[in-house]
């Protein structure tokens, strides 16, 4: 807003200063001369030429800023009071006869529903009578009001199942019938599958070991040779200590009793426990 | 735009006036120098000089209210800049 004001101003200002140099030049001809006179009127009408363009340009532009922010209406609206007000009661013709149809609708479905809950209350739904109200699907899972197994005192509840589900129960046959038939197929389904394993019940490998792990209780899970009673009641002895001359080699110990020589088969251990197995785990 | 552009070059115009009204005494040479002003002169010069520093107060005015509006304009696009880049970082 502040440049436009600003324009008008200056504008304005000069569209006074031009006027005052005209007036000037007119009024006090004889005491400015020739050339100063035509001076001032000529500038000062220039003067005023531009600044009432500029005015009309600072006018015009502002007006245009306050219509694009929605301060001023639009000078010419795009459509005619005429048109509006046909397209008004055309809107409010199409208005109403939504909402007849509308209730309408509603009017057909209270009714419907209505209708339901009436044969509902009267009695069992037959299959036919269900097949029309609540669809074939669930016709189908519907038990008859004779059927001995689902009759109740209550009217029997229309249960929907699929329309390709088995018919357990029904007018067709007994139920422990269908049953028999059923095991008898899954039976002879499986009876390749037994003869193929034999008869016999199919066992699993047993777990493999677990793999010992190097921790403060892994020198209890190793294998310890079998000692006879006249070696354990003997003291043990430990070499005495002192450099060696010659290291030791370090035996690898064993992990199982499957897995040593062969020797130890015979249920004696060969292999001497030292003490460096017991550092080496 | 381009009206705005005229009433921008209206206003250089008056301010172009303004200092041709201050030189116009001694450039046509209706003032002779050394002399006292005569009542012409006076008129232009302080006419002049008044149109000119108006014209530049105005083209002052304007330019101000220009920018002005330009960051009117980009304070909502930063605000949203910013809340789009805390949305981001927070997610």
């Amino acid at each position: 807003m502040t440049r436009y004001l600003s324009g008008l101003c200056v504008a304005g200002l000069g569209l006074c200063g031009g006027g005052w140099l005209v007036v000037a030049a007119v009024a006090f001809r004889g005491e400015s001369g020739g050339r100063a006179g035509r001076v001032n009127v000529l500038t000062g009408a220039a003067l005023v030429a531009v600044c009432c363009l500029s005015l009309v340009c600072w006018s015009c532009a502002w007006r245009r800023r306050l219509r694009a922010d929605g301060v001023l209406a639009d000078r010419f609206p795009l459509v005619s009071r005429r048109e509006a007000r046909r397209s008004r009661r055309a809107r409010g013709r199409d208005e109403r006869r939504t909402a007849r149809l509308a209730e309408r609708s509603a009017r057909g479905a209270r009714r419907a529903a209505r209708r339901a809950a009436r044969l509902t209350a009267g009695g069992a739904l037959g299959e036919a009578g269900a097949a029309s109200v609540l669809g074939e699907g669930v016709a189908l899972g519907v038990a008859a009001g004779g059927d001995e197994q689902y009759a109740t005192a209550e009217p029997a509840l229309a249960v929907p199942a699929p329309a390709a589900a088995p018919v357990v129960a029904g007018d067709e046959g007994k139920p422990g019938e269908l049953a028999t038939e059923l095991i008898s197929e899954i039976r002879s389904m499986l009876e390749p599958l037994l003869a193929a394993t034999g008869g016999q019940p199919m066992t699993l490998p047993p777990p493999a070991a677990p793999l010992p792990r190097r921790s403060p209780f892994a020198s209890d899970l190793r294998p310890r040779p079998r000692l006879t009673a006249a070696e354990l009641a003997a003291p043990r002895v430990r070499p005495a200590p002192g450099p060696s001359p010659r290291p030791t080699p370090r035996s690898i110990p064993r992990l199982a009793p499957g897995f040593g020589p062969a020797d130890t088969t015979a249920g004696t251990w060969t292999g001497a426990s030292t003490d460096e197995e017991d550092a080496w785990w | 735009m381009v009206v705005s552009r005229v009433g921008l070059a209206g206003l250089v115009a008056v301010f172009a006036a303004g200092v041709w009204l201050v030189a116009a005494p001694f450039a046509v040479g209706y003032q002779v120098a050394g002399a006292g002003w005569t009542g012409a002169t006076k008129t232009d010069v302080i006419t002049g000089g008044l149109l000119a520093v108006a014209a530049f107060a105005g083209l002052f005015g304007v330019t101000a209210g220009r920018v002005g509006e330009l960051y009117a304009d980009a304070r909502p696009a930063a605000s949203l800049a910013a809340t789009a880049d805390r949305e981001n970082s927070g997610s």
